[in-house]
């Protein structure tokens, strides 16, 4: 069932993934602003993200958003959305939105 | 000074109204919120509300005041504005007046099992504590289940039924904590799901309000560090389970 989709593994589970999911965007963004921070040449920015190592991490990154999104919108429309239905059909929307753009971020960093 | 007080008898009314009150801290004894109800009382004894203990021990008298939960008896006229509006515990089904049905808060409370669970072996000497021990209770042991914190907290106005709100959830801790208890890594799984322990949001109403000073929110923290201590078992020696009391 949609409803408890990515958050079947129990509370602390999830707790925990979002935790690490957290850490895990702070520290790729970080390094991605350092990188930004200093002035490059468009080339060495392509090089660079286009490099494996940053490929990797950058979809982990992505994993990581499109998880502790997930999680957190799904807490928020359990606490308020309480008609089955539309919660239900909300969280569809909201699950496709976040597969769209995981698949879409993966497209472009693979390009 | 004026204290506005939300009445509902549903007996009479179809809706709760708020009736209003002229009160001179003069003309009677006392410095409480809760000599105030009582002065108004006397001169409408219509109105109803808990209380018994009339110092800050029986928890009886919640309520909104202000638009902050706390206990009557402890609240100090002198600290209140000319004008005070009083609610009951917000959340719950309203029985009458101030007065609400605690059910949902003491099934909760229930449901953590807040009862010492002993070795099953049968002593003859009292089952000791060290002194730190003993230590690791302050600040669990205190609370009154005013249900203050509990009914402030908007986890629980969500789901009251799944949520176990603070003032259980600091209880849970209180017995995981306790040396002597032997169901630790029971009462931790029972917390596992989606929504008994993990419902909070660490929003801290019930720390803010807590008028023991206690600190739920704290409370819930360890429990989560003692489940992922255990679950990773980071700390073996906290299985209490399989370790020998130190009592006897
Ligand atoms: S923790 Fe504090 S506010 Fe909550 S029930 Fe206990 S005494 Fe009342
Ligand atoms: S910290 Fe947790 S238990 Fe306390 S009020 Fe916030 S959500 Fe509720
Ligand atoms: S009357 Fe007992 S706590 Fe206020």
């Amino acid at each position: 069932m949609v409803v408890k989709m990515g958050c079947r593994a129990g509370g602390m589970a999830s707790w925990m993934v979002v935790r690490i999911s957290a850490v895990s965007m702070l520290v790729y963004f970080f390094w991605l602003f350092l990188f930004f921070f200093f002035p490059h040449q468009h080339q060495e920015w392509g090089l660079y993200l286009r490099s494996t190592s940053m490929r990797i991490s950058g979809g982990l990154a992505l994993f990581g958003v499109v998880i502790h999104a997930w999680i957190g919108v799904w807490t928020v429309l359990t606490d308020y959305i309480h008609i089955k239905w539309l919660r239900t059909v909300l969280e569809m929307c909201v699950g496709a939105l976040l597969v769209g753009c995981f698949i879409w971020g993966m497209i472009l960093m693979g390009g | 000074m004026e204290i506005v007080i939300q009445r509902f008898d549903p007996d009479v009314d179809t809706k709760p109204y708020l009736k209003s009150y002229e009160v001179d801290p003069e003309k009677f004894s006392g410095v409480m919120l809760l000599d105030a109800l009582e002065h108004i009382k006397e001169q409408d004894p219509t109105l109803a509300f808990r209380r018994s203990c009339g110092g800050g021990v029986c928890g009886s008298d919640g309520m909104s005041i202000n638009g902050r939960n706390g206990l009557a008896c402890v609240t100090q006229l002198s600290a209140l504005p000319n004008k005070v509006t009083l609610y009951p515990l917000p959340g719950m089904p309203v029985i009458r007046d101030l007065i609400v049905d605690l059910t949902r808060f003491y099934k909760q409370y229930e449901s953590v099992k807040p009862w010492l669970v002993g070795a099953e072996t049968v002593q003859d000497t009292e089952r000791l504590q060290t002194k730190d021990e003993r230590a690791k209770l302050d600040g669990l042991y205190e609370c009154i289940l005013c249900a203050c914190c509990t009914t402030a907290c908007p986890s629980f106005w969500w789901n009251p039924d799944d949520f176990a709100g603070p003032a259980a959830l600091l209880w849970a801790c209180r017995f995981i904590q306790d040396s002597r208890d032997v169901t630790q890594a029971e009462r931790l799984q029972a917390l596992e799901g989606l929504y008994a322990l993990y419902r909070c949001r660490s929003i801290m109403n019930c720390t803010s309000v807590c008028p023991k000073s206690l600190n739920p929110a704290a409370a819930i923290s360890e429990i989560r560090r003692d489940m992922v201590k255990t679950s990773f078992a980071l700390d073996p020696a906290e299985d209490r389970s399989a370790v020998e009391h130190k009592g006897g």
